[in-house]
C-alpha cells in the first residue's frame, strides 16, 4: 500500500517534472545549472528501485532483428539442410497463433485482413517426440546391449527430460527463434519446440542425418553421467540377485574385506561380492550397509557394461566427412 | 588485486562442442557506427571493404549493420549462450576491426575470467582410483607396518 | 641397520601406543640417528612399511625373451580385438605433458596455426594405457601405432593479469596488463593398431 502510494506520487511529481522538462526545453531553453535534474534522477532511481528492473524483452521485439536470415543462419551453423519453410513452422507454437489471433481481435479490424494464415507445430513437434525417442531407444540398445529395458528407459527418460532438452534448446540459440506467447519461453514450450525442430529436420533431411544431429547434440549430455544419477535403484542387491540368477551364477556373497577406522567419525568399510569364491566387486561405505549397496550398484555397473572405463562412446563424424581426412593421412 | 580474488571457472566448453561436430558459437554480430563522425572513419572502411567477405566466410552468422548518430561505434556480439559482449572501436582501423572480428568468432561466448586448471576431464582414471588400501593384502583392522620384526 | 630398524618398529609402535609423549619419541629418533651414523638420519619415513622385497629368481636370457614375446602377442591381440576399455594418452603439446582420454579438454597458452574446428593430430605420444595394459614410448610410441586427434575448439584470449611495479619513495610506478592468446582443443579419439613389436 505504502509503495504504490509512493508510487503514485512518484508519478505525479514525474508528471509535473516532465511537463517541467518539456517546458525548459522546447519554451524557455534557460541556459542554467539544470537544478531540478538532481531531484529527478533520485526520483527514477527510486522508482526503478521499486518496480524492480523491467521485464526482459524478447530479443525478436529489439531492434535489428530479421527473422528469415537467423532461421537461415541456424540451419548453416549446425550443418544441416533443413528446409527454411518447415523449420519456419516449426519455431510457431500454439499458445503464439492464439495469442496473436487475440490480439488481432482486439485491434477491432475485420477478421479477413486480419487472418492468420500460419501452420503450428503440433504435428512436427509429435512426430519429432516419436522420433527421438525410438531413436534414443535403439541407440541405447546398440550402445549397451546388456542394459535391461529399465535402464533403457530410464537413460532415454532423462535424455528427453524437460531439464536436458531445454538446456539443449537454450545453448543452440532456439530460445530467440521460438514464437511463444510468453516471455522468457516456458519449459514445456521450449521442449516442444525443440522437438518441432527435430520433426522438421526429419522431414527435410531424413532419418539418418537427425539421427547424427541427435547424437551430436542430446547424446553428448551422456557425457560425465552415472548410470545411477539417471536410474533410481532403491535396492541394487536386489536387482544384482536378479541379474544373476537370470545368469545362473551362484548368489553373491558379501564379505568385509577392509575396514579402517571403526570408532572414530569417519569409519570406512570394504565391501566385497564373491560368487562362487571369485570377487565379483568391491565398494566402499561408511557403514557396512551403505558399502554393500556401493557393491552391488559396483558390480551392476560391471554386468551392464556402464562402468567409469568402458569404452567411449562413438561420436565420429559421419562418412561425408570422414573421406577426406583419411586422404590426407595417405598423404603424410 | 590477488589472483584469488578475482572470479574464476573451470575450463569447460559450450554442450559439449567439438565432440559431435564443430559449432561456431558466434549466433550474431552488429555493427554500430556512425555516418560522418570521425571516430567510425576506420568502421566505415571496414563495411566497405570487408564486412561482405566476412559475412560469405561465416554463413553461420548474421551480420547487422546499423549506421546511427553516435560517436562510440562499437561491435555487440552475441552468442549461442546467451552472453553479449560490446566491444567498442573507437578510432580503430579497417584491419584492426576485421582481425578484432575474427577474434570473437573464435570465443565461445564464456566468461573470460581466470580458469583455475588447464584441462578438464570427466574420467579422471581409467586404472583405478588410488585409495590407502591400493595393491594391500586384503585385512580387517587398523592399518600397520607388517610383520618386518621377526629378525 | 637391524638394530636401527628394529628401533624404527619399536618407535612406531611407541607412537602409535602413546601419541601423547613427543618428547619420548623425539629422545628415540635422536638415538636411532646416532645409532645409525649416516650424512642422513634413519627416520621412520626413510625406507617403506613393508618387508623389503626379495630379488627374483635370476632367469636366463631365452627365457625373458619368451615371456616378452608372449606379453606382446597377447596385448597385440587385445588390441586386435579393440577388446580394451578406454584408453588414455601421455601426449607433449606445446611445451607440456598432458594425461588426456576421449572427449577431454585442454587449454594451451599460445594460439596455433588451425583454424576453429579443424581436427588435428598429435603425433608426440609418450604413454598409452588401458584397464589392463600400458604401453611406454621410449621416449615416443609409433605414428603407426597410435593415433591420438584433437579438435580446435575456440582460439580466445587469457582473463587480463596486472603486473604492476612500486618502488615507494622512488617515483618509480609501472604497471603492465598482460593477456595471453589461449587455445582450447577437445580430444575427440585415441585409436591404437595392432602393430606392437
Amino acid at each position: 500500500m505504502a509503495s504504490g502510494y509512493i508510487l503514485n506520487r512518484g508519478a505525479l511529481t514525474l508528471g509535473i517534472h516532465c511537463q517541467r522538462v518539456c517546458r525548459n526545453i522546447s519554451l524557455s531553453q534557460v541556459r542554467e545549472k539544470k537544478r531540478w535534474m538532481k531531484v529527478y534522477t533520485y526520483l527514477m532511481a527510486k522508482k526503478l528501485k521499486l518496480d524492480g528492473p523491467p521485464p526482459p524483452k524478447p530479443r525478436s521485439q529489439q531492434p535489428l532483428w530479421d527473422y528469415h536470415t537467423e532461421v537461415q543462419a541456424f540451419s548453416t551453423r549446425l550443418h544441416e539442410n533443413f528446409s527454411l519453410e518447415v523449420l519456419k513452422t516449426a519455431f510457431i507454437n500454439p499458445c503464439y497463433l492464439q495469442a496473436e489471433q487475440e490480439r488481432r481481435q482486439g485491434l477491432g479490424v475485420d477478421s479477413e485482413t486480419t487472418a492468420l494464415v500460419l501452420k503450428d507445430n503440433a504435428q512436427l513437434s509429435a512426430k519429432g517426440v516419436g522420433f527421438t525417442r525410438s531413436f534414443l531407444t535403439d541407440w541405447c540398445r546398440a550402445s549397451f546391449p546388456s542394459l535391461p529395458s529399465e535402464g533403457v528407459e530410464s537413460i532415454v527418460g532423462h535424455l528427453t527430460s524437460s531439464a536436458v532438452v531445454t538446456y539443449v534448446a537454450r545453448n543452440l540459440g532456439i530460445e530467440d527463434l521460438t514464437m511463444s506467447a510468453e516471455f522468457p519461453v516456458p519449459d514445456d514450450v521450449l521442449h516442444s519446440t525443440f522437438m518441432a525442430v527435430i520433426g522438421a529436420l526429419q522431414e527435410s533431411s531424413g532419418a539418418e542425418r537427425t539421427g547424427f544431429f541427435l547424437r551430436d547434440f542430446l547424446v553428448t549430455q551422456l557425457i560425465g553421467k552415472d548410470l545411477f544419477d539417471m536410474w533410481t535403484v532403491v535396492n541394487p542387491m536386489g536387482l544384482l540377485v536378479e541379474e544373476l540368477t537370470k545368469r545362473n551364477v551362484p548368489l553373491p556373497e558379501p564379505r568385509l574385506i577392509r575396514s579402517a577406522g571403526a570408532s572414530t567419525v569417519l569409519p570406512l568399510y570394504f565391501v566385497g561380492l564373491y560368487s562362487d569364491k571369485k570377487l565379483l566387486a568391491q565398494g566402499p561405505g561408511e557403514t557396512l550397509l551403505a558399502a554393500e549397496d556401493e557393491a552391488a550398484r559396483v558390480a551392476l555397473r560391471k554386468l551392464y557394461g556402464y562402468t567409469e572405463n568402458r569404452r567411449p562412446l562413438d561420436f565420429s563424424p559421419q562418412q561425408q566427412h570422414q573421406q577426406p581426412l583419411i586422404k590426407s593421412v595417405s598423404s603424410n | 588485486m590477488t589472483s584469488r580474488a578475482t572470479p574464476s571457472r573451470f575450463l569447460r566448453s559450450v554442450l559439449q562442442n567439438g565432440v559431435g561436430r564443430y559449432v561456431c558459437q558466434l549466433k550474431r554480430i552488429s555493427i554500430v557506427f556512425s555516418k560522418n563522425a570521425q571516430s567510425s572513419l576506420g568502421v566505415r572502411d571496414f563495411i566497405e571493404e570487408g564486412v561482405v567477405d566476412y559475412a560469405n566466410k561465416n554463413p553461420g552468422t548474421v551480420v547487422y549493420v546499423s549506421p546511427q548518430s553516435c560517436r562510440i561505434p562499437k561491435i555487440v556480439a552475441e552468442y549461442l549462450n546467451g552472453n553479449v559482449r560490446e566491444e567498442i572501436v573507437t578510432n580503430k582501423t579497417s584491419p584492426q576491426i576485421s582481425e578484432l572480428l575474427t577474434k570473437l568468432t573464435n570465443q565461445s561466448g564464456l566468461d573470460i575470467i581466470r580458469i583455475r586448471k588447464p584441462f578438464h576431464t570427466d574420467n579422471p582414471s581409467i586404472q583405478g582410483q588410488w585409495h590407502p588400501f591400493t595393491n594391500r593384502p586384503p585385512s580387517i583392522g587398523p592399518i600397520r607396518a607388517q610383520k618386518q620384526d621377526t629378525q | 641397520m637391524a638394530v636401527s630398524r628394529g628401533l624404527t618398529g619399536l618407535w612406531r609402535t611407541c607412537s602409535m601406543l602413546s601419541p601423547r609423549l613427543p618428547l619420548l619419541s623425539a629422545a628415540a629418533v635422536r638415538l636411532q640417528s646416532s645409532v645409525s651414523g649416516g650424512l642422513v638420519p634413519q627416520t621412520s619415513l626413510s625406507r617403506p612399511p613393508w618387508a623389503q622385497q626379495t630379488s627374483p629368481v635370476p632367469v636366463s636370457e631365452e627365457e625373458e625373451r619368451g615371456r616378452h614375446a608372449a606379453v606382446v602377442s597377447t596385448v597385440n591381440q587385445r588390441i586386435q580385438r579393440q577388446d580394451f576399455g578406454r584408453l588414455f594418452a601421455v601426449v607433449h603439446f606445446a611445451g607440456r605433458q598432458w594425461k588426456v582420454t576421449d572427449e577431454d579438454l585442454i587449454l594451451i597458452e599460445n594460439h596455433i596455426e588451425a583454424e576453429c574446428g579443424e581436427r588435428i593430430r598429435m603425433e608426440k605420444v609418450l604413454l598409452v594405457g588401458a584397464e589392463d595394459f600400458t604401453l611406454i614410448g621410449r621416449p615416443l610410441l609409433g605414428k603407426e601405432l597410435v593415433r591420438v586427434e584433437a579438435t580446435v575448439l575456440e582460439k580466445t584470449e587469457s582473463s587480463p593479469k596486472v603486473h604492476m611495479r612500486f618502488w615507494r619513495r622512488h617515483r618509480f610506478e609501472r604497471k603492465k596488463i598482460i593477456i595471453q592468446p589461449q587455445t582450447v582443443l577437445r580430444i575427440n579419439s585415441i585409436e591404437l593398431a595392432p602393430r606392437l613389436t
